[in-house]
This record gives structure tokens, C-alpha cells and sequence, in this order.
């Protein structure tokens, strides 16, 4: 049995006339880095905004370390939040941000130096407390938002898209920082972000959202290896879903055969073929008109737009269809 | 192109010139010696000497700071107060639902005053204010012109918190602020300089104010733009001209305090 | 976060202020406009038509003309003149756009008196104006501009330029000028280029320019009173004698009235034509 520190229990949120969330179940582990992973206006953000209390939630229960905070203000929850562009005060200094929890809580001035000095020690900006935000780069403020949240050592930190505005290089970088930060500070962080490889780069466990349900929730290998529906397969594995005897198999690109071998036994025509991150996409149709994507490192396979060959797979994981349902209901 | 950038400089130029013609002038004859401003016949301060004798332009100057600093103080409060209410109330639609006409209603109503002519607003005092039986002097004075300032204070800070970004706010009701502090700790500092520009629009179109305050300012109540009005259809003098070097002067130094202070923030 | 609805107690102070003071006054002006005169000095409560058909006296009804002429083409010279000034200063350097925006901001904040003031050294007979063209020979005689129309209609022109020109500069600053280069490089001439994208991402700022001046030109009483004599009489001047000589508060009040409907007219023309209820340069 886990040490459950945070429940959430059949949470439902309608924002006018859109359920934004359909009833919601997750229970976070002690200690643990659980990412909500899910394309923009599956509900993420409202999932965390509600655990922080700057939403309420309409239905269900928020109970953290066994208290019930649904209807707890804000103010008065041992979480914090980094947000999405870092609001940090414009007025005040580094130092005097990361301070600003400590003050309200009224600590002595010598007590929020130190901690502060530690902080920025943490996340390697020595030296900056006297600076103002408008002063850093992108990354520099990323990381001072982290240290104004976690220096209130939160019993969790919820972190929305918090590398969601920086270049791709500076991210993978912020990635491992922020996984050596969660490690050395033992605080449980519930991560939202809609890009799946930094989902699996950086979490224990994976919470897939789709259309205000979680379709899986699992560790990244799970997610990766395991899809439960159709959804979790292409969100996550770029996979082909596949359709026969009114089962769906969920078959990822680069487990598609395309030259003659035992397993080709579907007739399919060449429709496109592409380049994308270093991979040659071929796009098939094959007879009954389904689609199915294969993926290639290399310029190994000499197809031409429009010839007929067979095709077929090795690896084919069955899939559930998708919970959230698709995004025409929208 | 470099052509373009030419003909752009210069009829900028000659318009900017052209600006300052009369106000140079003005400054240049106060400074003459003659009465008349036809002719040039020597220079002197006399005039100077004269204006600051003149006891009736220091008390339309005293009523004149006097109002503008009591309209304004007045704007800013109700102004600032009302922006963060209709703020509040937009960011929960949902909960002031029945206000929403309301405070549609009432926006357009309170920016009135300054989308109409000004002589509307002038007679509209004069006949409400003796309709209501108020004596004329400083008191109506002090009501037509907060009711016209309120709009500056009050449009700039609105503006000002809609630009703001909400999760600021969160950010520090997040980190355990409670709602009061902040009011007090974020939003504040952070519409101060919608405040004070608004309070600075506000000051200087009710010390500029001549339309509005001729109806509503009474016998024994001058201000000093009616001072002015009132020499200036009488005939001119050149003591006018030193007055208005003077005022010029002052404009100058609080435009520079403004900037240097914008500065000293922006650093901030 | 169930919280009392303690926001309305902070909008109360001027809803309360802007009722007595604003909705009030307005509401009593519109009565008044329908009210007779009494004999010596005030209001008389009966209920007449008489205020509007003596507005339709040809006598009143040129002030309208006169003012909306007079509104119109001041209007029509500061647009001319103040929307190229606004573009090119929007689109100099940084630090020239400082620069310059001080030296708008100087007559800006200035009192607008005082500024007319100046004018007067330079129109009257044998002034600056007069000396300079005699000086270089294009006139021989002195050409008396104080107390005339092209006077009052400088005035205006002087008086509201600065507004048009904030107006301007503040839409055209917020411009993305590659979209005019898009243009060229698409093919449109600088003409067409300049019909079809700038002044089409500008027309805000003109519009709100546009309001900003032909409002208040309607009602600047003292810029006819002073650069004007007396020979020019303008709906404010006939508001404002008919309130302080006149006596005839009634007449006065519809004579306002149908000025603000015609005021409010162009400020919906405006709304519809720009989507907006903000104006822009100076808030």
C-alpha cells in the first residue's frame, strides 16, 4: 500500500455549458513526479487549478493527507503553484519574490534571507536576489518561479507547462534540472504539460487526459508499451489504430513491415511519403480504406507514391476505444 | 527611402515650429518693456513685478490649486474604487450577473462628461446647481470638476487592471496571501502608475478648465483660467504674458519630475 | 471561494456620485428643455414645444450650421495636418519618439488659454504675422486677421491638433510596419500600399482623432470669443449668452440637447465604424 497523499474523488467542473471535467479519480503517491499529460482543453489545467483552489470544484472531493480541502481558499493550502508564465511581481526583486510566501507567513527577516540564499543556491542563481524579473532570461525566471513555490516547501507542487514558453534546447535542459530538483527536495510535484516526450522523460507516473477523463493513468512504460485505448496509443506512440473484427489494435509506425516478409498480408497503395524529424513517413491505404503511417529512420525503403505492395505488422497491442470521446463532439 | 525620411523630418519639423510660435512669443513680450505687444522697445521685468502684486491672479491661483487638488483627490478615490469593483465583477461574470446592465449603464453615464462639448456640461451645472439651490464658489466648482475627472482616473486604472495579468494575483493568494494583502502587496503597486498618470490628466484638465468653471464658479469664486478669460476680452495686457511664462515654467519642471520619476520606476 | 459580493460596496461611491451629479443634471436638462421661461429669472414648470421650434428660427439654426462648418473643416485641416505628423513620428527613432513626444506633451499640458493667447501677438494689426509678410513683400497693408474667421478656425486647428496627433501616433506606434512591406513586396504600389494596409490598421487612431477634436470643437465657445470678437457666433456662444445674458435656461437646455444628440450621433457613427468603445491616444 502507497503512502496516498493527495485524492482526488469524482471531481466534476462545467465551465457555462462545457463539462470541462467528467468525474475525475486520482490518487498521487508521496514523493512522487505525476505528469497530467493531455492536448490543450482536455482539462489539465482546471484539474490543477482546482487542487490549488483558484477554481471550485461543482461535484467531488479534494483530500489532502486525509483532510477534505474542496472548499479550503487558497490561501489557506499546503500547495503551490508555478504557473504557466511564471507571474512573477514585476515590483519586486528576486529575493523579495521568493521571500513574499515567508513574509505573509511572518517569519523573522534573518530566517527569510537564509532560506532565500538557499533557494537560489538550489536552482544555481546565486547572486541574482537583487535583480528584477523583467532583468532575467526566460530560463532564469523558469527557475526563480520554481524556487518562489518550493521554498514555502508545499506538501505539493503543482507546475502548469512551466517550460512551455522556452526553446526546445533550454527545455531538455530544465527537464533533468527539474527531476534533480523534485529528488533533492522530496516534494511531490504534479506536472502538467501537453508535450508526451517530456511526460516521459520526466515522470514516475503518467495521468493521460482527454475530453475531462483520464484515459490511463501508468508509469511511462506502461503508457508506452501498454496503451489502454486508442487515445493513450496515438497520443503517446504516435501508433496506427487498427480496425478489424470490431477490435482496435493499436500498431506504432515503426513496427510497420513494408518489405515482403511473412507478416505482410495486407494489399496496400502508397498515398505520401515524407520527411519528418529524421524519419521517412510512408502513408498506406489499404484495401477496406483504413490508413495506416510507417516511419523510418534512413532512406532505406525505395516505395514511389502510388505503388501496391503488401504491408503488415509484428507488434500489435489491443486497444479499448478512446473514454474521452473525439474531438468532432467539441 | 532616405528621401522619404527627409520630407518626414522636415514637415514635422516646420509643424513643431510652427506650435511654438506663439507660446516663444508670448514668453519673448513678457519680457518687453512697451504695453503693447506691436513693438519691441526694451527689455524688462516689470511685468513680472507686476504679476506677483497683483493679488487677485495669486487668490484665482490659490482657488485654482484648491480645486484641482480637491476634484482630483476626490476622482482618484471614487475612480480607483470603482474601477477595482467593476474589475472584480468582470472577472466573475457569473456571480454579478444582474449587474452587468448595471455597470454597462453606468459606465457610459459616468464617462459623459467627458464625450460631450463642455458648454453641455457647464449649462447643465448652472441650471442643476441653482435648480438644487447650492451656492455658487468653490463646492460647485469642486462637483463639476470631480464629475469630469473621475473618466481619466477611472478608464486608466481600469485599463490598466484588465492588462494586468490575472495570475499575479493568484500567484500570491497561492503563496498564502490573503485577499487584502494582495490588494495591498501586488495589485496596488502595480495600478500606481495608472493612478498617477490618470491623477495627472485629471489635475491639469480641471486647472486648465476655463467652460465648465465660468457657469458653475459664482461671483466672489475665480479661478485662474477665468481670471485669464476675463482679461484677455477685456484686453491685454502684457502681465498676461509674464503669467503665462510662468505657467509655462511650472509645466515644464512637472513634465520633468514626471519623466524622471517614470524613469526611476521603470528601473524599479 | 463563496465570497459576499463586497465588490459592489466599492463601485457605490461613484455610482452615487455619478447619479446626483451626472444622471441627475441630464435628466433635469432634457425636462428643462421642454419647460417655459419665467418673467424675470428661472423656470416656469409648464410644458411647451416652444424651446425647439425657436431652435428652428433660421437665426439659431445658422449657429447649428455655422458650428458644424466650422467643426467640420477645422476637423478636416487637423486631420490633414496631424495624421501625417502622428505617423511619422510613430515612426522615427526611440529616441526621437521621446523627443518628440515632449515636445507635444509641452503644449499639451499647457493652458489652452494661454496658448490661444499667443496667437493674438501674432494676428493683431501690425503684428508678427503682418510684419513678416510686409517684411517679404507679399502683402502691402496689414491684413487685420485678429477678429476674423481664419482666426478662429486656426485656433481650433491649434487648440486641438495635439489630440489628433496622440491619436494617430499611438495606433500607427502599435502598427507592425512589416505588413506594409508585405504589401510592397506583393506588388502594391506605396499608394496602394499605404490605402489598403496603413491607413486601413491606422483608421482606429484617425476615428478616435477624428472624435476627439470635432467634439470639442462644437463647444469651445471662448476660441470664437477670443480669436473671434464677437462677430462669430457658434452654438456655445448662444448657449453660453442665453445662459448668463439671455436668462432663457429652457432654450438653453434644448439648444444642448440637441447638440449632445447630435454629439452622441457621431460618437455611435464611430462605434460602428471602428468596433470600439475606447478612444484612442489618450486614455
Amino acid at each position: 500500500m502507497k503512502d496516498i497523499i493527495l485524492r482526488l474523488e469524482n471531481i466534476k467542473k462545467a465551465f457555462g455549458d462545457t463539462q470541462v471535467l467528467k468525474g475525475i479519480h486520482l490518487e498521487i503517491h508521496r514523493g512522487e513526479f505525476i505528469t497530467l499529460l493531455g492536448s490543450s482543453g482536455c482539462g489539465k489545467t482546471t484539474t490543477l487549478r482546482i487542487i490549488a483552489g483558484l477554481e471550485d470544484a461543482d461535484e467531488g472531493r479534494v483530500i489532502l493527507e486525509g483532510e477534505d480541502i474542496t472548499h479550503a481558499v487558497p490561501n489557506k493550502r499546503d500547495v503551490n503553484t508555478v504557473f504557466q508564465n511564471y507571474a512573477l511581481f514585476p515590483h519586486m526583486t528576486v529575493a523579495e519574490n521568493i521571500g513574499y510566501g515567508l513574509k505573509i507567513r511572518k517569519k523573522s527577516k534573518e530566517e527569510i534571507r537564509r532560506k532565500v540564499e538557499e533557494m537560489l543556491s538550489l536552482v544555481q542563481l546565486e547572486g541574482f536576489g537583487d535583480r528584477y524579473p523583467d532583468q532575467l532570461s526566460g530560463g532564469q525566471r523558469q527557475r526563480i518561479a520554481i524556487a518562489r513555490a518550493a521554498v514555502l516547501e508545499p506538501k505539493v507542487l503543482l507546475l502548469d507547462e512551466p517550460l512551455g514558453a522556452l526553446d526546445l534546447k533550454l527545455r531538455r535542459q530544465m527537464q533533468l534540472e527539474l527531476k534533480r530538483l523534485q529528488k533533492s527536495l522530496g516534494i511531490t510535484f504534479i506536472y502538467i504539460t501537453h508535450d508526451q516526450e517530456e511526460a516521459i522523460n520526466m515522470s514516475d507516473r503518467i495521468a493521460i487526459m482527454n475530453h475531462g477523463v483520464f484515459e490511463q493513468i501508468g508509469t511511462p512504460n506502461e503508457i508506452y508499451y501498454h496503451p489502454e485505448t486508442s487515445y493513450v496509443a496515438s497520443f503517446v506512440g504516435d501508433a496506427n489504430i487498427y480496425r478489424e473484427d470490431g477490435k482496435l489494435y493499436a500498431v506504432r509506425s515503426e513496427n510497420v513491415l513494408i518489405h515482403e516478409e511473412e507478416e505482410c498480408t495486407h494489399e496496400a497503395v502508397v498515398l505520401e511519403k515524407s520527411f519528418a524529424g529524421g524519419q521517412l513517413r510512408i502513408l498506406f491505404e489499404l484495401s477496406d480504406g483504413q490508413r495506416i503511417t510507417a516511419s523510418r529512420y534512413g532512406i532505406d525503403a525505395e516505395v514511389a507514391v502510388g505503388q501496391r505492395m503488401k504491408i503488415g505488422w509484428k507488434v500489435a497491442v489491443e486497444v479499448k476505444e478512446q473514454k474521452g470521446g473525439s474531438d468532432e463532439e467539441d | 527611402m532616405k528621401k522619404k525620411k527627409t520630407f518626414s523630418g522636415i514637415y514635422v519639423a516646420v509643424l513643431t515650429i510652427i506650435t511654438y510660435v506663439p507660446i516663444i512669443l508670448t514668453v519673448i513680450y513678457s519680457f518687453n518693456e512697451s504695453k503693447s505687444s506691436v513693438s519691441w522697445t526694451g527689455f524688462s521685468l516689470k511685468w513680472y513685478e507686476e504679476l506677483f502684486r497683483d493679488r487677485e491672479i495669486k487668490e484665482a491661483l490659490i482657488n485654482s490649486l484648491i480645486l484641482a487638488g480637491s476634484s482630483c483627490f476626490l476622482a482618484v478615490v471614487l475612480g480607483t474604487l470603482g474601477a477595482l469593483g467593476i474589475f472584480k465583477m468582470l472577472e466573475k461574470p457569473e456571480q454579478y450577473k444582474a449587474f452587468a446592465k448595471i455597470n454597462n449603464v453606468m459606465g457610459y453615464i459616468s464617462m459623459l462628461p467627458i464625450m460631450i462639448p463642455e458648454i453641455i456640461l457647464g449649462m447643465v451645472f448652472l441650471a442643476v446647481f441653482s435648480f438644487m439651490d447650492l451656492p455658487f464658489g468653490m463646492l460647485t466648482l469642486i462637483i463639476a470638476h470631480t464629475t469630469f475627472c473621475i473618466p481619466y482616473v477611472f478608464s486608466m486604472v481600469k485599463a490598466r487592471l484588465v492588462g494586468m495579468d490575472k495570475a499575479l494575483a493568484e500567484a500570491a493568494l497561492d503563496m498564502g496571501a490573503t485577499p487584502f494583502q494582495v490588494f495591498w502587496d501586488i495589485t496596488l503597486p502595480l495600478i500606481m502608475p495608472a493612478v498617477l498618470s490618470g491623477t495627472m490628466l485629471a489635475f491639469a484638465m480641471s486647472f486648465d478648465d476655463v467652460v465648465i468653471s465660468i457657469f458653475v464658479t459664482g461671483a466672489k469664486v475665480n479661478t485662474l483660467p477665468v481670471k485669464i478669460y476675463t482679461k484677455l476680452k477685456t484686453g491685454v495686457t502684457p502681465e498676461i504674458n509674464a503669467l503665462a511664462t510662468m505657467m509655462l515654467l511650472v509645466t515644464l519642471i512637472l513634465l520633468m519630475i514626471s519623466s524622471i520619476l517614470s524613469k526611476k520606476w521603470k528601473k524599479k | 471561494m463563496k465570497k459576499t459580493k463586497g465588490c459592489i460596496w466599492l463601485v457605490m461611491p461613484m455610482y452615487i456620485f455619478t447619479l446626483i451629479f451626472v444622471a441627475f443634471p441630464f435628466l433635469y436638462m432634457f425636462l428643462l428643455s421642454f419647460m417655459s421661461r419665467a418673467k424675470v429669472w428661472g423656470v416656469d414648470f409648464t410644458f411647451t414645444l416652444a424651446n425647439y421650434e425657436k431652435i428652428l428660427d433660421p437665426l439659431y439654426l445658422g449657429t447649428f450650421v455655422d458650428s458644424f462648418k466650422l467643426a467640420f473643416l477645422s476637423t478636416g485641416i487637423i486631420v490633414l495636418l496631424g495624421y501625417p505628423y502622428g505617423y511619422f513620428m510613430a515612426r522615427m527613432s526611440e529616441k526621437w519618439k521621446k523627443r518628440m513626444m515632449l515636445l507635444i506633451m509641452i503644449p499639451f499640458w499647457t493652458s489652452a488659454l494661454i496658448r490661444l493667447y499667443g496667437w493674438i501677438i501674432v494676428f493683431r494689426s501690425n503684428g508678427i504675422l503682418d510684419k513678416v509678410l510686409t517684411g517679404i513683400g507679399l502683402t502691402d497693408s496689414p491684413l487685420k486677421l485678429l477678429y476674423t474667421y481664419p482666426a478662429v478656425v486656426v485656433g481650433m486647428v491649434y487648440g486641438l491638433f495635439p489630440f489628433m496627433v496622440l491619436a494617430v501616433y499611438s495606433s500607427a506606434e502599435k502598427m507592425d510596419y512589416r505588413l506594409v512591406e508585405a504589401a510592397r513586396d506583393l506588388g502594391a504600389s506605396s499608394v496602394k500600399a499605404f490605402f489598403t494596409v496603413t491607413l486601413r490598421l491606422t483608421l482606429p487612431g484617425l476615428l478616435s482623432g477624428v472624435i476627439l477634436t470635432f467634439v470639442p470643437s462644437m463647444g469651445l465657445f471662448f476660441i470664437a470669443d477670443i480669436l473671434g470678437g464677437n462677430k462669430i457666433l457658434l452654438v456655445g456662444n448662444v448657449i453660453q449668452e442665453q445662459m448668463t445674458k439671455g436668462r432663457n435656461i429652457p432654450f438653453a437646455a434644448a439648444m444642448s440637447v440637441i447638440l449632445m444628440i447630435l454629439t452622441s450621433l457621431m460618437m455611435a457613427l464611430y462605434r460602428r465604424v471602428s468596433g470600439t468603445t475606447e478612444l484612442e491616444g489618450i486614455m
